[in-house]
């Protein structure tokens, strides 16, 4: 294609495609590989639970039970939801629908905050009860009170739940970004790959979620 | 498909509009997995013993399946991202299944003692305990904002009393001296039975069985090298629960050996053992 021609090039097609069809999909195929990478990321966490759960069951049966199994599920419906009205702000791109991909767009951002707010009182719950892994990890509790190792299973807890935290506030700045696009009319049934491609992103943290919740909450 | 530069373009189509789901497909498997989510909770009850690890994570692989094909779209989409896809989860499996195969074939030749003794006494531990009892007594959220409700009124008034003082021009501190032991907590008569098991067992030959270090073998040493009496005097590595903690665990040489060899569990039941001693003698003391 001759890039003289700019009539039947659109402003978002960047020079070295040579259809936004072409760009659209290698734009998807970088993000599958970032979500791959960020699987086979987690895998090592969850690896390590495994481990660990193999090691000590009945530590872990144990020690699952100062978890609240209704905010967990609370937080499940919460991320399930968001990752409903990402898709549908997704659709809305596709058929060019403005104010619905606005409207599914602070949805999900609205829904990321309640996931946090419900973790930040999980957190400090925690962090009040002496769980916090460290040297004096159960001094609060009486000394005897937990099983051996109990520190493990909350150590996983934690730096599972935290970096599956810190992906929600990366993805809630993104969403931002793409909200802040959105309403300036950057996307449109021609061009939403960022749109997409955000989009893909959360329905992985919402993955994660959906091993993290019953591996943690519901430990039998 | 590749075109013939080797680029990877979308397979056959014009546009973008040929993958938009109807509305109903993504409420649909909303539902799905809304159900799929109860389904989770309600199998974790059910007692399936060692299947219900792999019931949980079948469940939770479906409700993955759906996300992915059809929120993120891998069904309708590009073949060569669901290769992607596929390839990441082999690989996924691959390392889970070898490393529980290792881990799973090594304790039976190779028994680490240390492991294997650490696995049984967490075994013990837990069927020794009534866990959920003490729990609830220490554990309850209600006691720890109790705790700490006391603990920022107390500073507040330190506060005013203090600028009160300044106020004042004199030093009208320490009026009301309290007593440092006012919040102390002591443990459970069950528990203090156990630690003293286990002091007896620890401690006892060289700090004497009743911790006031009257054994031969205190006497036998200079007074300055002598184990401490609990009894009596502050504690040279500090009284308190964290550096009792602290100097069981890590010793003070040349006499009182580190003793991390002791489960965690073990050493902080000692600590709170020492430091019961030591505040219950302060505040008789005192009393007097």
């Amino acid at each position: 294609m001759s890039h003289a021609d700019h009539a039947e090039h659109p402003s978002f097609l960047h020079h070295h495609f040579e259809t936004p069809e072409q760009q659209h999909a290698a734009a998807k195929m970088g993000m599958w590989f970032f979500l791959a990478q960020e699987l086979l990321f987690f895998s090592g966490l969850f690896m390590a639970y495994f481990a660990f759960r193999f090691l000590y069951p009945e530590t872990f049966l144990a020690a699952h039970e100062h978890l609240s199994i209704p905010l967990g599920s609370f937080n499940t419906w919460v991320l399930i939801t968001s990752s409903l009205t990402m898709a549908l702000g997704v659709r809305a791109a596709q058929v060019g629908d403005q104010r619905k991909l606005e409207k599914h767009l602070l949805l999900t951002i609205a829904f990321a905050f309640v996931f946090l707010i419900v973790k930040y009182f999980e957190y400090s719950a925690k962090i009040k009860a002496g769980l916090v892994p460290a040297s004096f990890f159960g001094m609060q509790f009486s000394a005897a009170g937990m099983p051996e190792n109990s520190h493990i299973f909350f150590a996983l807890y934690f730096v599972m739940t935290g970096i599956h935290g810190l992906h929600i506030i990366v993805g809630i700045g993104l969403l931002i970004w793409i909200y802040l696009g959105a309403r300036k009319g950057a996307y449109g049934a021609d061009y939403y790959s960022p749109v997409e491609n955000v989009g893909l992103y959360w329905h992985l943290v919402d993955l994660i979620w959906i091993f993290l919740f019953p591996l943690l909450y519901l430990v039998r | 498909m590749a075109n013939s530069h080797g680029q990877i373009t979308p397979t056959g189509h014009e546009g973008h509009d040929h993958h938009v789901l109807p509305f109903s497909v993504y409420m649909g498997i909303y539902g799905a997995l809304l159900v799929l989510t109860v389904l989770t909770v309600m199998v974790s009850f059910w007692d399936l013993g060692p299947m219900s690890l792999p019931a949980a994570m079948f469940v939770a692989s479906i409700k993955a399946a759906l996300v992915v094909g059809f929120f993120m779209h891998l069904r309708y989409d590009n073949r060569f991202f669901t290769l992607i896809f596929a390839c990441t989860v082999f690989f996924m499996l691959l390392f889970f299944s070898f490393t529980l195969f290792d881990l799973g074939a090594r304790g039976s030749f190779v028994q680490d003692e240390k492991t294997f003794s650490a696995k049984l006494q967490g075994a013990a531990n837990y069927n020794l305990n009534p866990y959920k009892l003490v729990h609830a007594h220490h554990g309850s959220d209600s006691a720890i904002k109790e705790l700490v409700k006391r603990r920022k009124a107390e500073k507040a008034a330190a506060k005013a009393a203090a600028l009160l003082a300044k106020a004042s021009g004199k030093k009208a501190t320490k009026k009301v001296k309290k007593s440092p032991f006012a919040d102390y907590k002591a443990p459970s008569a069950a528990m203090l039975a156990k630690a003293k098991t286990l002091f007896v067992a620890q401690c006892a030959s060289c700090h004497g069985a009743d911790g006031r270090s009257n054994t031969a073998f205190a006497k036998a040493l200079p007074k300055a090298k002598r184990p401490r009496n609990f009894y009596v005097g502050k504690f040279k590595r500090g009284s308190d629960l964290i550096s009792i903690y602290k100097t069981i665990t890590k010793g003070y040489p040349p006499l009182m050996a580190p003793f991390v060899g002791l489960p965690s569990s073990q050493r902080k039941m000692l600590a709170r053992y020492v430091r019961h001693i030591y505040v219950t003698a302060r505040m008789k003391k005192a009393k007097k």
